[in-house]
């Protein structure tokens, strides 16, 4: 019933007008340091945008320019089409989530969500009703004569939403929302989080470092790093076709192979040759990057190691090893062919995780499927190889670039 | 955020207060100092005089003696109750608490005046010293029995820093102490006590530049002939209006006071954490 | 609780001595105030109220009375409203301004009480601020003020920064957020604080005794000045009535707290 009493009560056509707009926006703090460091970005109407990056990376800096809080040394923030640069956070009409949600302790749930009701033109019924209806929103009917301090962190964050929205604003900011609760409701929240943007239809921005959150909750993510914009994209392309080595470590877990370009599509790695698909920095210092998921264990070998020195040919001869071969699936499909030993083996249910050690030194992780694993053992020396198609390559200064 | 204006704001919300002390306490503490140090002739006249004259030297370590004790004392009593109240259970620590905090908002003539009447000859006090034996102690005029009232007045200043500090003492690491093989003793000492240092300090230079400027129950309950050093000002001010001696003493008293706190360390913030239910209530 | 930090019997008699010296001295002055004669003999032999109907007809203790509470309203007064001030300011601040600003603002209680007596007496003497109602009104505000600011600056410390952002997300200017945010926020420090300036005028003696002239006495005075030139059992009445207060203000929070848990729970 709520679903339906919430959508009829938020007139849909008069959403969807709250784009935002950064151009150029530079935070200069009094220090000398710099929180934000010419960014722009466009935000479309009713669409849901994280800011995604570690702490320190400007995301919180750049919503706080939108919201008022900070004021650019520099640059142009517009929300809904209108000029905002200069007006204080009260006159900027725009809702607010904070981190600890904020709510005012003295006031009861009903009267938190009121307090933003005030001085907009509405009779007495009126807000009453919105009061109701956005207490339907947020699922807490019957409990708006609770003080916050009565009610559950998890409750707390539903007043929190509501009282940001019972407005109206034509944005929502958010900042780290979900960072006071527990795993399990974490989860929740964010399927609750998901029902009420599709529902009011507002533009929706986020601030997580949580990519968990990013990736299931956005409709694009600006990935921020020391102040910039690194990468905006939909999940599954930050995901799939992360641009920089910054952002296929920081979202998702990944094997980074590190090495000199030789060619269009070819890398050398150590005395190896991985290929890729796709575009990539012509010549120079590179890295192929791949996701555990996507690589396959080609051979296990057995403990006693040394496995075939063949490898670096990148066909590997068919070792009859204890039949080792036949356990990994597809194996003689897979372009690329690496050879590494296994350093610990964890299970989660879902998948086996298996941390490896290449011969570079550098660790890396196989994340195999349920049915049939393969035999391996720690200390085992095994082969595993990937499709050039799920490998991406990323611009990777060598160590004499990263030292300049 | 819109600093240069908030900035502005702030300036004018602190400005009122901050002329009013500056103006009414802040210069009248100046003057009075300026004066040790101008009249009757510019220079350390004023000085010289203090540390010769033997009277004057003779009051000043008497009360530096008496605030000594009166520390000592309070402390010896104080810390076993802050550490029982930071023992207990929640309803036993709110009636120790109410205990200390009765005294503590109670009027200072009030007490005083309760000392006089216990102090008094024949009076309670000298009944329960008879029953010892010792007839005849003076009491009421004696620095004795300043001593003694000093001390209960000022009891609550001990206990509350103390209790402040005690309170913050994870009590958990006795227990862990103790799993570790320590004895209840060397628990206490190895463990608790240097964890209360920072309460025993606060209390201690509280109470001592409290009782530095006591002036009340030293001038009800003492005599004029045992003086402490608030009777020596207060003489040189009412009787004979000599404000340059007073300020004289008052830099003195000024001295120790900065020293003791910059010592303590922290200053001012010191003395502040009291702050939280009780503050240090200044009278005197 | 772990047993071996159970706390021993040596402690606990040494606790009781040390709660009876703390209380016992202060309800001495009980029995003396129904003593039927002049006396501050211990037990009074006979028992009235005389000293109490004194207390209340007597023009000199009434009028006392009467100007203690006149100073020490008005003085709460101004301190709360300077003083809340003055600590919003220096809270918004920040740094070594507001810290040089808090330690001048609290340096009244950190001056000896002897010294601020004799300084605010030397120069209030030649500003014609002895003897008359403004010298006491501004001699207890700048020895009552530090009280309000350490209470509220503590109160400002403890509350959630993100609140006043909250209001102005909300729309709320800068005196909407003030009045139905900030201020319930710090009410209690608020309200801590103008106890405290009521109680230290309402207590104060040594300033008050150089500031006051036979025409204007506070009650602490009045006291003074009774111990000191008779034996007058009032003294003992009024003591009797300034503790019976003080008894309920120190019970106050104690039982406005079980008031409001048991509203919150009853909801």
């Amino acid at each position: 019933m709520t679903d339906r009493s919430a959508t009829a009560a938020q007139p849909a056509p008069t959403t969807r007008t709250g784009g935002v707009r950064l151009d150029r926006v530079t935070k200069r703090f009094r220090s000398g340091a710099i929180g934000v460091d010419d960014v722009s970005l466009a935000v479309e109407p009713g669409e849901f945008v994280t800011f995604l990056g570690p702490s320190g990376s400007g995301k919180t800096t750049t919503l706080n320019t939108i919201a008022g809080f900070a004021k650019p040394s520099s640059g142009r923030i517009e929300i809904a089409g209108a000029d905002v640069t200069a007006l204080p956070p009260s006159k900027r009409n725009l809702g607010v989530v904070f981190q600890n949600y904020a709510l005012f302790p003295h006031m009861t749930v009903r009267e938190n969500i009121a307090f933003g009701l005030h001085g907009r033109g509405l009779s007495k019924a009126e807000i009453g009703a919105r009061i109701e209806e956005s207490l339907a929103m947020v699922r807490l009917d019957g409990l708006g004569d609770r003080t916050p301090k009565q009610i559950s962190g998890g409750q707390q964050q539903r007043v929190a939403l509501a009282r940001a929205l019972v407005y109206r604003p034509p944005v929502l900011l958010m900042d780290e929302p979900l960072g006071a609760l527990d795993k399990a409701l974490r989860d929740r929240m964010q399927v609750e989080i998901s029902r009420i943007h599709r529902e009011v239809g507002t533009t929706f921005l986020f601030v997580t470092h949580d990519q968990g959150e990013a990736l299931g909750l956005s409709d694009r993510i600006v990935l921020f790093d020391r102040g910039r914009v690194v990468q905006v994209g939909t999940p599954a392309e930050l995901y799939e076709r992360p641009a920089s080595l910054f952002a296929a470590e920081f979202l998702g877990e990944s094997n980074v192979f590190r090495g000199e370009l030789a060619g269009p599509g070819v890398l050398r790695f150590g005395e190896q040759t991985l290929r890729f698909t796709g575009d990539g920095p012509g010549s120079g210092s590179a890295a192929v990057v791949v996701r555990p998921e996507r690589l396959r264990l080609v051979r296990a070998a057995d403990a006693s190691g040394g496995a075939a020195s063949g490898v670096a040919s990148g066909a590997v001869e068919s070792a009859a090893r204890g039949g080792a071969e036949s356990a990994a699936r597809g194996g003689a499909g897979v372009q690329n062919r690496v050879e590494a030993r296994v350093v610990n083996i964890a299970y989660f249910g879902a998948f086996r995780r298996v941390t490896l050690r290449y011969a570079d030194g550098s660790s890396g992780l196989l994340h195999d499927g349920v049915d049939a694993p393969a035999p391996i053992a720690l200390g085992d020396a095994v082969v595993v190889g990937w499709d050039a198609e799920h490998a991406v390559v990323v611009p990777a200064p060598g160590p004499a670039e990263q030292a300049a | 955020m819109n600093s240069a204006r908030s900035r502005g704001w702030a300036v004018l919300l602190l400005l009122p207060a901050l002329v009013v002390v500056l103006v009414f306490f802040v210069y009248p503490v100046f003057a009075l100092s300026a004066r040790s140090f101008l009249e009757p002739t510019p220079g350390f006249g004023q000085y010289v005089d203090l540390v010769t004259n033997e009277t004057t030297v003779t009051i000043l370590v008497r009360t530096l003696v008496v605030a000594l004790l009166v520390t000592v004392v309070t402390l010896a009593l104080a810390y076993p109750y802050a550490y029982l109240m930071s023992l207990c259970g929640p309803g036993m620590r709110t009636f120790l608490l109410f205990l200390v905090l009765l005294p503590f908002w109670s009027s200072l003539m009030a007490r005083t005046f309760a000392w006089i009447v216990l102090l008094q000859p024949s009076g309670p006090v000298a009944g329960f010293l008879g029953l010892l034996g010792l007839d005849g102690v003076k009491l009421l005029g004696s620095q004795l029995g300043v001593t003694i009232a000093m001390t209960q007045v000022l009891l609550p200043f001990m206990v509350l820093p103390l209790f402040n500090t005690m309170s913050g003492i994870d009590r958990r690491l006795l227990s862990a102490a103790h799993s570790m093989g320590a004895s209840r003793f060397r628990a206490f000492r190895t463990v608790y006590l240097p964890l209360s240092v920072p309460g025993v300090a606060a209390g201690s230079v509280l109470v001592f530049i409290l009782s530095l400027g006591f002036w009340v129950t030293p001038r009800l309950i003492g005599s004029p002939q045992q003086s402490l050093v608030g009777q020596l000002i207060e003489t040189k001010v009412g009787k004979l209006l000599d404000f340059p001696g007073a300020g004289a003493i008052s830099v003195v008293l000024l001295v120790i006071t900065v020293v003791l706190l910059l010592a303590v360390g922290g200053g001012v913030r010191a003395l502040v954490p009291g702050a939280k239910t009780d503050g240090g209530r200044d009278d005197g | 609780m772990d047993e071996t930090t159970r706390p021993g019997w040596g402690l606990r008699i040494w606790a009781v001595l040390v709660a009876v010296l703390l209380v016992a001295p202060l309800l001495i002055v009980v029995p003396i105030s129904f003593a039927e004669k002049r006396s501050f003999k211990f037990p009074p032999d006979g028992l009235s109220v005389d000293w109490y109907v004194n207390l209340f007809t007597d023009q000199r203790w009434t009028s006392a009375i009467g100007t203690s509470i006149l100073v020490g309203v008005l003085v709460t007064l101004i301190c709360t409203v300077l003083g809340t001030a003055a600590a919003l300011g220096i809270h918004r601040l920040g740094g070594r301004v507001a810290a040089l600003a808090t330690g001048v603002l609290v340096a009244p209680m950190i001056v000896p009480g002897i010294v601020s007596a004799v300084a605010i007496y030397s120069v209030y003497l030649r500003w014609q601020l002895t003897g008359n109602l403004l010298g006491f009104l501004l001699a207890h505000t700048v020895l009552a003020i530090p009280f309000v600011i350490v209470t509220v600056t503590s109160s400002l410390s403890t509350t959630d920064p993100m609140l006043e952002r909250a209001a102005a997300s909300l729309g709320a200017g800068p005196w909407r957020t003030f009045v139905r945010v900030t201020l319930p926020a710090i009410a209690p420090g608020v309200g801590a604080g103008a106890l405290f300036a009521f109680v230290t005028s309402f207590d104060e003696v040594v300033a008050a005794s150089f500031l006051q002239s036979p025409a204007i006495r506070t009650l602490p005075i009045e006291m003074f000045v009774s111990v000191t030139n008779e034996v007058d059992p009032t003294i003992a009445a009024v003591s009797t009535v300034i503790l019976a207060l003080t008894t309920a203000i120190v019970l106050l929070p104690a039982f406005t707290r079980r008031r409001s848990s048991q509203k919150a729970s009853s909801s």
